[in-house]
């Protein structure tokens, strides 16, 4: 009893800071109504920021200190929310703009097709956070996931365990800490450090995933058709890993959902969202060294698209990439100072090599036909994915958005294929088997979140998409 | 056959069946534009996968915990020992956390072994290299000759006058003033 207030109580905390910082950026009214509808993505935004605070302060000597990491949040989230109702009545926040059709037999099937769903998430989540409270740890996360979250939940980064580089190599000591910090923030709420807790905790992270999509999007008409592809993604095909306590799922929350916000706001959403990004993708960076590089090669797509599409975007957009280094600094900055590592990737140095590179070549079809096995056999979300974005990109007029997911995810892909390519590994066909089915989540993460922003415009109102500065939001305009 | 289906194929094939979805869908509700066809085959095809791996997933969950219960009389975070092949290192584990205080620091002095699994079952005891300065040093088959010599001479003295208390022979924990 006393470990489930301590999970709400880290919850509602989490919450609390989301909420207030959707707020003050002006993304949401202080209603009931549209608080409920953003708690999910202020759920995400609470972990990251919760996630990267926690980090600096162990990265600074400290350690999650239950009263002080609580005085903190709540004295940011008062700053916050202070900021939120200062813009709210001042009229400054985001008018949520009802445009909702005629009371339709259509409409009243999107609305039934939505509960139906979002009953389903709920009642999925909470049943198999339920069923995963007594799971242990299995063996990646008894060597680096929860090795590291159980220290943070009684010290900080010292002992062997983070500079010990050679004899705790296996505890991978330049992976970024967020998951950990998190599962040591719910150990310390909990007064109780059990693999299970974390568990849960991660189920609420997936299940958020799944119901920020309307939010973020803006698409409050068919807002289920959002939702769809992530449920399949993140609820229906990949939680093994979730149970086994890795952080891939985690990274792939931070990454689709990240991206998912980027490009709703390349979409002509509102200016708010773009700090909704940087923070997603700060946590993402934070997360997994995966999370580094799928963010650098989406932000590097960002770039292309604004340039060639929305330069006046530029000077934003590079506060973005900023925000996401700023963000990403406080870890790299301890890596630099405790290094180097030993890594499982080959150093750039030598893999630019063409001798090199045409010596594996053999390696690089293998991993290909392994990723896209995987997302053969992974449900049905990466062909919808290509068959819709290519059919957007064909029919234009408007090819950012498609052009940014397609190029997004083909980067993501480029960027597990060259890993693979010149792995070190002595039993690399082996490897890439065992790890691909971890490293395709986040690609797949990605295209679910290509199909869950475009899916409700093409279908209900194709014309957003074609036309007009602000296309393809439906509802979110800015109140001048 | 079987060579030609290799995943590039597959894959591609699974993108010609979408459009070919919204072929259908262009054929059953004439005039509906390209985009919409190709989003609400893509939209059908999800649905229907998607009740489906729900009630996969659920199934595949509860094989996954299944695999992931815990053995009889092990705790959780002693798991790896079993799973690496050393489940005579739990009962050590247990043995060293009863003589080192939560949150002290202790060395060790080991032939190569899974530490990070060792030091998992150890927290809130965090191990450390630094074998001069600590508190509390842990022996675990120590390679060095002159450890075993020291080790060997400690166990030959009578109980009461030991600065070494020891598991077994090779296996030993050292407190130090």
């Amino acid at each position: 009893m006393r470990a489930a207030a301590g999970l709400i109580a880290l919850n509602a905390l989490l919450l609390l800071l989301g909420l207030g910082l959707l707020g003050a950026i002006g993304l949401l009214r202080l209603h009931v109504r549209e608080l409920v509808v953003a708690a999910p993505a202020a759920l995400l935004l609470g972990v990251a920021i919760g996630g990267i605070l926690g980090t600096t302060v162990l990265v600074a000597g400290g350690t999650l200190e239950l009263k002080a990491l609580t005085a903190g949040a709540l004295v940011l989230a008062a700053v916050l929310w202070a900021a939120a109702v200062w813009r709210h009545r001042r009229g400054m926040a985001v008018a949520e703009q009802d445009t909702a059709p005629a009371d339709s037999g259509t409409a009243r099937l999107d609305r039934y097709a939505l509960w139906v769903l979002v009953a389903g998430v709920a009642v999925f989540v909470l049943w198999q956070a339920y069923a995963s409270r007594n799971v242990r740890p299995a063996w990646d996360a008894s060597h680096n996931w929860m090795l590291k979250a159980f220290a943070f939940s009684s010290g900080g980064i010292d002992g062997d365990m983070f500079t010990g580089v050679v004899p705790f190599s296996a505890a991978h000591l330049d992976y970024p800490v967020l998951q950990p910090v998190l599962g040591g923030l719910v150990f310390r709420f909990a007064a109780k450090g059990e693999h299970g807790l974390l568990l849960v905790e991660l189920w609420l992270l997936a299940g958020a995933f799944v119901l920020a999509a309307p939010f973020i999007t803006g698409a409050r008409h068919r807002a289920w058709l959002a939702m769809l592809p992530l449920a399949l993604a993140a609820l229906g095909l990949h939680t093994l890993g979730l149970l086994r306590g890795e952080a891939d799922m985690t990274v792939a929350i931070f990454v689709g959902a990240g991206g998912l916000a980027l490009a709703s706001w390349l979409d002509g959403g509102p200016p708010g969202l773009a700090v909704v990004a940087a923070i997603l993708l700060g946590g993402a960076v934070n997360t997994k060294n995966e999370g580094i590089v799928f963010t650098a090669g989406m932000l590097a797509v960002a770039a292309v698209v604004i340039v060639v599409s929305e330069r006046r975007q530029l000077l934003r957009f590079a506060g973005v990439v900023a925000g996401v280094a700023a963000l990403a600094a406080p870890w790299r900055l301890w890596v630099s100072a405790n290094g180097p590592f030993g890594s499982d990737v080959t150093a750039l140095s030598t893999s630019l090599d063409a001798g090199f590179l045409s010596d594996r070549l053999g390696r690089l079809d293998f991993a290909a036909q392994t990723l896209l096995g995987r997302f053969v056999s992974y449900g049905w979300i990466m062909p919808a994915f290509l068959a819709v974005a290519i059919v957007l990109l064909i029919t234009g007029p408007r090819r950012r958005v498609p052009a940014f997911y397609l190029f997004s995810v083909l980067a993501t892909v480029a960027a597990v294929l060259w890993v693979y390519w010149t792995t070190p590994q002595l039993d690399w066909a082996a490897h890439i088997q065992r790890t691909s089915m971890r490293t395709v989540v986040g690609p797949l993460f990605l295209a679910a979140a290509g199909l869950a922003h475009v899916l409700p415009r093409m279908v209900a109102r194709p014309q957003p998409l074609a036309s007009g500065p602000r296309e393809g939001r439906e509802v979110r305009q800015d109140v001048p | 056959m079987g060579t030609l289906l290799t995943p590039y194929v597959t894959l591609s094939l699974q993108v010609l069946a979408v459009m070919a979805g919204a072929v259908v869908v262009a054929l059953l509700v004439p005039r509906t534009p390209l985009r919409t066809a190709v989003a609400t085959a893509a939209v059908v095809l999800l649905a229907i996968v998607t009740a489906q791996q729900f009630w996969s997933a659920s199934i595949s969950l509860d094989a996954g915990r299944a695999s992931l219960a815990l053995a009889p009389g092990i705790r959780e975070r002693e798991m790896c020992m079993l799973e690496g092949g050393h489940p005579d290192l739990v009962g050590f584990a247990r043995w060293i956390a009863d003589r080192v205080p939560p949150g002290a620091k202790v060395a060790y002095v080991t032939r190569s072994f899974d530490r990070p699994c060792f030091q998992l079952a150890l927290l809130p005891r965090r191990m450390v290299g630094d074998v001069a300065g600590a508190r509390y040093v842990m022996y675990l088959d120590p390679p060095a000759e002159d450890v075993r010599k020291r080790l060997a001479a400690e166990r030959r003295k009578p109980s009461g006058e030991r600065t070494i208390e020891f598991y077994s022979s090779w296996w030993a924990l050292e407190r130090r003033t």
